[in-house]
């Protein structure tokens, strides 16, 4: 287990609301290896941008308040540090990069200010050397003209363009953690693949182990090792990328890709999941599942199913996923 | 943009001043004039023509500077406007300088704070500074650091006596730049004891509002996304708010704040009232009680210039607080 990175055991994060207290994480468990992609999948609202949050203790308090076994990263507890160690660990050990590259930049600083900002801080260097570095990393990231670039604002670059600057700006101080939440959905389709591509050769080279957040199941098979899908703040099944497109056990897991259209098969109507994301405030009994699933049985109204190894690396959280192949 | 605002203004305030059914003539005439005598006054004044031909004489002398003699003191009133502005420039300006040294700080403070006792503390005041009306304010200021106390003057400028053994040589017509200059400091000390109460009592109110201002937009600010972005960059709290944050919080802050300051130096009315202050709203007030038409037009006309001249200002802070905004 020496290349082990991060192990999340028993993740609880819940939000204090005025309507009721919101249980967006239910017992998350996740490990990560050095150099890994995980991809962590689900609908819109399902906590998986929660569990980044958490991992990163970025989540407000109040409302929010973060509850685990244990957050282990690299040897250290963070749920143990205080917040000044804290923030020496986000953005140089453990980077993020958001959806939005449009809002998640200041819109008046300079990008090239901005990322030079951070190598600042975090490499304790000159401004001036901060500003050579940054342009050095804008170059990698396959910005034409990067010392001109770098003195635009963001309202002046393109999405992918920003996009581009972010990942600059979030590998500049070779983070051993990238946290990736759904860093290409408000882009192009073309915009899209060109940024994965970057993004893909990028860790590669650095090393750097990913947390890929996503809804899209065709980023996760091109670009993750392993993939945990999640549903109403559960993962419900976990286990390297390729068994889980072959040999789906999970009832959810199993709609999901379904849901999928063939590019070889001619259908009129595609298959849905009936029923509707359950409200977090007040969450279906045992398993979360259970009132949209068709082989739900006695057992899953009332206990909440563990994970279950179904082969090497696989997990699965379901009492009946041997049923109805 | 200046020329069509001040030709609207000038017509709208030159009709209302002359549709008010009373005549100057009678209030300089006195109640025993016989009505011969007023028409005579009219006639001097010019009242009796037909109201377009007047405004047309009267748009004729503004162009080269002649804004009329005012009725009431008798002196051109561009000499009068030249006299009692600066008073209200100087009150006004430090008021404001002070409002925004603290009042800025106090909303940010305030915003990262939030729902904590200090928090609570800052709005609590804030509140109680807009509840508050400014002349019973400066009514308590003045009996409890006036009357009570005898602390500090209850109004005027400067001590007149002081001014007759130290003249003031008139530069800018800023007392306290003025005399700071010409190292005149018992005049100094004098104007600096006499502007504390009404820069108090304006500060309080300012503050009020700015100080709210600052904290909404703050914390508007503080829930984009790339403040947490730059919260999971690692960035320290102290450059998260006052660079990253504040930086964008300014821009409302500084529209707000740059039209009180406008409105504020047309005369703060209330203020130079209650500690006699000779600024403009002084002057307006004294003039619109005599019905000195000239003067109110003038102050009308220059309360316009400025309010004009301040909010162009703003425009271009903006461009400067925020890059997305670009002029032509």
């Amino acid at each position: 287990m020496g290349d082990l990175l991060l192990r999340v055991k028993d993740l609880y994060t819940h939000f204090y609301t005025f309507e009721g207290t919101v249980k967006a994480l239910d017992g998350i468990s996740l490990e990560l290896k050095r150099a890994e992609t995980l991809g962590l999948v689900g609908e819109t609202g399902c906590g998986k941008s929660v569990t980044a949050l958490s991992i990163l203790g970025l989540i407000p308090c109040p409302p929010g308040k973060v509850e685990a076994a244990e957050i282990w990263f690299d040897g250290v507890d963070l749920l143990k540090l205080d917040k000044e160690e804290m923030r020496a660990i986000r953005g140089k050990k453990i980077a993020m990069i958001f959806q939005e590259p449009a809002t998640a930049l200041n819109p008046v600083f300079p990008v090239g200010e901005q990322t030079a900002e951070i190598i600042r801080i975090h490499k304790q260097v000159s401004k001036r050397e901060g500003m050579q570095k940054a342009v050095e990393m804008f170059h990698l990231v396959g910005i034409p003209d990067p010392d001109r670039v770098s003195k635009k604002y963001p309202h002046e670059l393109s999405g992918g363009m920003n996009q581009r600057v972010m990942i600059a700006a979030k590998l500049s101080s070779n983070p051993a953690l990238l946290v990736a939440d759904e860093p290409t959905t408000a882009l192009d389709v073309t915009v899209q693949a060109q940024i994965l591509q970057l993004m893909k050769g990028l860790v590669q080279r650095f090393r750097t182990a990913v947390i890929f957040i996503t809804h899209d199941l065709g980023v996760v098979a091109e670009i993750c090792d392993r993939v945990a899908v999640m549903y109403a703040g559960v993962i419900v099944e976990s286990s390297k990328t390729r068994v889980l497109f072959e040999n789906p056990r999970h009832p959810y897991t199993r709609s999901l890709l379904q849901a999928i259209p063939k590019l070889v098969e001619r259908i009129d109507r595609l298959p849905v999941i009936s029923g509707t994301v359950p409200s977090l405030i007040n969450p279906p009994s045992g398993c979360r599942f259970h009132p949209r699933c068709s082989l739900a049985d006695s057992p899953c109204k009332v206990e909440k199913p563990s994970p279950t190894s179904v082969e090497a690396e696989h997990w699965v959280s379901c009492f009946r996923y041997d049923q109805g192949d | 943009m200046l020329v069509p605002v001040l030709l609207g203004v000038s017509v709208v305030m030159f009709f209302i001043t002359h549709v008010v059914p009373s005549s100057p003539a009678r209030l300089i005439g006195g109640p025993h004039a016989t009505e011969e005598t007023i028409r005579q006054i009219e006639s001097e004044l010019g009242l009796d023509r037909p109201l377009h031909l007047q405004y047309g004489i009267y748009i004729r002398k503004v162009l080269s500077g002649d804004f009329g003699i005012s009725i009431h003191s008798r002196n051109p009133v561009i000499e009068d406007l030249k006299n009692y502005f600066p008073a209200t420039f100087e009150l006004t300006s430090l008021a404001m300088l002070i409002t925004l040294i603290i009042g800025i700080p106090l909303g940010v403070f305030s915003a990262t704070h939030k729902d904590r006792a200090a928090d609570h503390a800052t709005r609590l005041f804030s509140l109680s500074g807009v509840a508050m009306p400014l002349f019973w304010l400066g009514l308590l200021l003045q009996l409890l650091l006036s009357s009570y106390f005898k602390l500090l003057p209850v109004g005027g400028r400067i001590d007149p006596l002081v001014t007759l053994l130290h003249p003031i040589r008139h530069m800018s017509g800023l007392y306290l730049i003025d005399t700071l200059i010409t190292g005149n400091w018992p005049a100094f000390k004098s104007a600096v004891l006499h502007i504390i109460l009404p820069t108090t009592t304006l500060v309080y109110f300012l503050l009020a509002t700015l100080t709210r201002m600052s904290r909404s937009s703050m914390l508007e600010i503080l829930r984009q996304d790339y403040i947490r972005n730059a919260m999971a960059d690692g960035l320290p709290e102290k450059t998260i708010f006052y660079r990253y944050a504040l930086r964008n919080a300014l821009i409302p802050t500084v529209t707000i704040a740059g039209l009180t300051y406008g409105l504020l130096l047309g005369g703060d009315f209330l203020v130079e009232i209650i500690y006699s202050w000779p600024g403009l709203g002084f002057y307006a007030v004294g003039s619109m009680a005599s019905l000195d038409f000239p003067a109110i037009m003038g102050v009308t006309m220059l309360v316009a210039v400025i309010f004009v001249t301040v909010n162009l200002i703003v425009d271009i802070l903006y461009a400067v607080l925020d890059p997305r905004i670009r002029y032509g």
